[in-house]
């Protein structure tokens, strides 16, 4: 093998595999994006049994079978926050590396909302319909 | 030498008769043979004066021979797939980042290319070693072909390559996007093939 072409592969590989490193990052980081999909699922479970409790839907009566109340944060162990109001629902969590700007294109059902790390999913009553709907 | 009995057996004879291989070449001409199939049938045969016929030694089938170039080639063009695979999704990420599976498709990539370039680097090093220490190496049949193997692959995949960016360009999709990842592919193709288009040609002269 010739000496230029032996460099040549080893630095095009090597470029870009610390680019690929540089872009989603090592170990440590994929735990942390998992734990954020964790958190996101938990966030929609827990909005879920919050709307079972609120009233019988039969729009959510799938739904009301996986919902979960007692879910906790995967990496603090500390309770989800949780907010009733009349005709508003708002569950939150701290998330370690998901943001608005990464979230907004890929789940545009049932989006987060974010304020800084803080995370929220939010569902409002609609009057008209008496059923819950995302925001 | 030929791979025609009957022909390789006739230069045989007609060198042992003393016949020069001018003469040879110019009858067997006349008789209808190829100048190719002439000078193979020929070269057979070595250059020496002694009789009778000194035969040149024959290309070498080895299993270990299958089983280091399959590996090694194989770790080439596995690896030069998933190089490609690994560029384009740094492409998406760079220019469209809203795709989002690029994630996935870089770890996997890198996954692949960590354990293939070691492995494609220790083997061509040292096969490459293996053969200046002993030229007779390079009669492996077996590595003629995984060059030619890899030679087509690349060729294809570089006109593969050239259809696409063509049609692309005729439906209006030709993006910087796409643009660059067709530069990507040409790139380790052409590079893949340049590089073995010499070897083949040095394993041919071997």
């Amino acid at each position: 093998m010739s000496r230029l072409f032996f460099w040549s592969v080893l630095g095009l590989v090597l470029a870009a595999l610390i680019a690929g490193f540089a872009v989603v990052g090592g170990p440590g980081h994929a735990r942390a994006e998992a734990r954020d999909q964790t958190r996101r699922a938990d966030l929609r479970r827990i909005a879920d049994a919050t709307i079972c409790e609120a009233g019988e839907q039969a729009a959510f009566a799938r739904a009301c079978r996986d919902a979960e109340r007692s879910l906790r944060d995967p990496l603090t162990d500390a309770a989800y926050e949780v907010a009733r109001m009349a005709d508003a629902i708002e569950v939150c969590a701290i998330f370690e590396v998901a943001r608005e700007s990464d979230d907004a294109s890929r789940h545009r059902e049932g989006r987060l909302h974010f304020d800084g790390p803080r995370g929220c999913l939010r569902y409002a009553l609609v009057a008209r319909s008496g059923q819950w709907a995302t925001q | 030498m030929a791979g025609n009995k009957e022909l390789a057996l006739f230069v045989r004879d007609a060198l042992s008769a003393g016949k020069s291989r001018i003469e040879i070449a110019a009858v067997l001409g006349q008789a209808g043979w190829s100048a190719p199939e002439v000078s193979d049938a020929l070269a057979g045969w070595a250059d020496v004066p002694f009789a009778p016929p000194v035969p040149r030694p024959q290309p070498i089938v080895t299993a270990r021979d299958f089983f280091i170039y399959a590996l090694m080639f194989g770790a080439l063009l596995f690896g030069a797939g998933y190089l490609v695979g690994l560029l384009h999704a740094l492409i998406d990420h760079f220019i469209d980042p809203a795709t989002g599976s690029a994630t996935y498709r870089i770890r996997w990539a890198m996954a692949v290319l960590i354990v293939t370039l070691p492995l494609y680097l220790w083997l061509a090093t040292r096969e490459r070693r293996r053969l200046a220490a002993d030229p007779a190496l390079s009669r492996s049949a077996i590595r003629n072909w995984m060059t030619y193997v890899t030679l087509l692959f690349a060729a294809a995949v570089l006109l593969g390559d050239l259809v696409a960016v063509i049609y692309a360009f005729l439906s209006g999709d030709f993006t910087l996007q796409f643009a660059l990842k067709a530069l990507v592919v040409a790139g380790i193709a052409g590079g893949i093939f340049g590089y073995y288009r010499g070897d083949g040609r040095r394993g041919q002269a071997g």
